[in-house]
C-alpha cells in the first residue's frame, strides 16, 4: 500500500513536469538536453527546450498532453511548453524537416499547440496536420484532420480546413489549396469522373492560357 | 576463422565509425557553404545508409570522379550527383552535353529544386540537407 502510494505520486509528479514522452523510434535519433546530444530511448523524457533530430530513415514519436507528434527524417525540431494552472501551450520550432502533429484540446485548461518556421507559424486547433519547413520552399501544411490556422510573420492568418493544403512560401506569401487532398486522391466532385459540366477541359484550357499569356502584375505603392 | 572474424569486426567497427551519423549531419548543417564532398556523402547515403567514405571512391562515374570533393557546391553540381547516382531524372539537354545548367533545369522541371533557381548559386549545409530529403521524396 506503501509503494502504490509513492509510485502514484511520483506518476502525479511526473505527470505534471513532464513535456512529453518517446514512444516510437526507428533509426538515429538525437535529443539535445541541456547541452549534451544523447540517443534517444523509448519511454525517454522530452522537457520543454529539448532539441530533436532525426537522420536519414529515422523517426520519432512523442506523446504529450493532448495528442502526439512524430519527427520525420531527417529534421531538427525544438520541443517547448509553457504550462500554468489555466493554460498550457506547447510549440514545435521546426528548423528544417517535417512533423506531423495530433493534437486534441486538453480539458479544463486553455490549450493551443503550434508549429513554428522561421516563415510562419501553424496553430492546431484540435486536429492531425503534417508541417514541413525548407528555407528554400517555406512552410507547407498538410491537413489530415480538422482545421489548422496558418500564419505568416507579417502577421496576416489563414485557415486551413480538413484536407486543405497551405502554407507560406519562401517569400512569406500565405497560399492554400482547400481540396488538395481530395482532388489528389480523385474525390473532388468537379473532376474526374463526377465532371458534369467539363469543368475539367474549361480548368484545364484556363490554366494554358494563363501560363501562354503569364504577366506580372506591378503592385501598387505602399502609401506613406 | 579467428581472421576472418576479427576483420569483419574491424570492418564493421570501422563502418561505424564512418557511416552518415547525426553528428556528420549536424556539421553539415551548421555548413555556410557545403562542399561537393558532403552532397556526395549526403546524396549517396540516401540509399545506402551506412555508406562509408571509403564508397565514395569506389564511385568509378566519370563526371562524379573527376569532381574536386574539397570544391564549394553549387545547385547545378548537386543536381549532377543526383542525375549520376541514379537519384534524379536528366533531361535530354543534359545528355546531351552533360553540362551542370541543364541538370539543375532537369530538376527544376521534376520539381526538385524551386523555380527560378540559379544553377550556378552555392548551397549551405542545411540545403544541402533540405535538398537531399526533397530528392528522397522524388526518387
Amino acid at each position: 500500500m506503501k509503494y502504490a502510494f509513492i509510485i502514484l505520486a511520483a506518476v502525479f509528479v511526473f505527470g505534471l513536469s513532464y513535456g512529453g514522452m518517446v514512444t516510437e523510434i526507428s533509426g538515429k535519433v538525437d535529443i539535445l538536453s541541456g547541452d549534451k546530444w544523447q540517443k534517444a530511448v523509448l519511454a525517454m523524457e522530452v522537457k520543454t527546450g529539448d532539441r530533436i533530430m532525426t537522420g536519414m530513415n529515422s523517426s520519432i514519436r512523442v506523446e504529450t498532453e493532448g495528442g502526439f507528434f512524430e519527427v520525420k527524417e531527417l529534421s531538427m525540431v525544438t520541443f517547448s511548453e509553457a504550462r500554468t494552472s489555466s493554460s498550457h501551450n506547447q510549440k514545435l520550432t521546426l528548423d528544417t524537416g517535417k512533423v506531423r502533429v495530433r493534437f486534441s484540446k486538453i480539458i479544463g485548461v486553455q490549450s493551443s499547440f503550434k508549429v513554428q518556421t522561421p516563415r510562419g507559424t501553424a496553430s492546431v486547433l484540435g486536429t492531425e496536420e503534417e508541417v514541413g519547413y525548407s528555407s528554400l520552399n517555406g512552410m507547407s501544411v498538410y491537413v489530415i484532420d480538422g482545421q489548422v490556422v496558418a500564419a505568416n510573420n507579417n502577421g496576416n492568418s489563414l485557415g486551413i480546413d480538413r484536407g486543405g493544403h497551405g502554407g507560406v512560401s519562401a517569400k512569406f506569401m500565405l497560399y492554400g489549396n482547400f481540396d488538395y487532398i481530395y482532388s489528389e486522391s480523385g474525390g473532388n466532385a468537379p473532376f474526374g469522373d463526377n465532371d458534369t459540366e467539363n469543368n475539367t477541359i474549361k480548368y484545364g484550357l484556363r490554366f494554358y492560357l494563363n501560363r501562354l499569356f503569364y504577366f506580372q502584375p506591378i503592385p501598387e505603392p505602399e502609401r506613406l | 576463422m579467428r581472421f576472418i572474424a576479427v576483420i569483419l569486426l574491424i570492418v564493421l567497427t570501422a563502418a561505424g565509425i564512418y557511416s552518415l551519423s547525426n553528428e556528420d549531419m549536424r556539421v553539415i548543417l551548421d555548413k555556410k557553404t557545403a562542399s561537393i564532398g558532403d552532397a556526395l556523402y549526403v546524396i549517396y547515403s540516401i540509399d545506402n545508409p551506412d555508406a562509408v567514405m571509403a564508397d565514395l571512391y569506389g564511385i568509378t562515374n566519370k563526371r562524379i570522379s573527376a569532381m574536386d570533393k574539397g570544391a564549394v557546391l553549387d545547385a547545378g553540381t548537386l543536381a549532377v550527383i543526383a542525375i549520376e547516382l541514379g537519384k534524379a531524372r536528366g533531361g535530354f539537354y543534359y545528355f546531351l552535353t552533360g553540362l551542370s545548367r541543364y541538370a539543375a533545369q532537369s530538376l527544376i522541371y521534376d520539381g526538385i529544386y524551386p523555380e527560378s533557381f540559379a544553377w550556378n548559386r552555392s548551397l549551405s549545409g542545411s540545403e544541402l540537407i533540405e535538398l537531399a530529403q526533397v530528392i528522397k521524396v522524388h526518387i
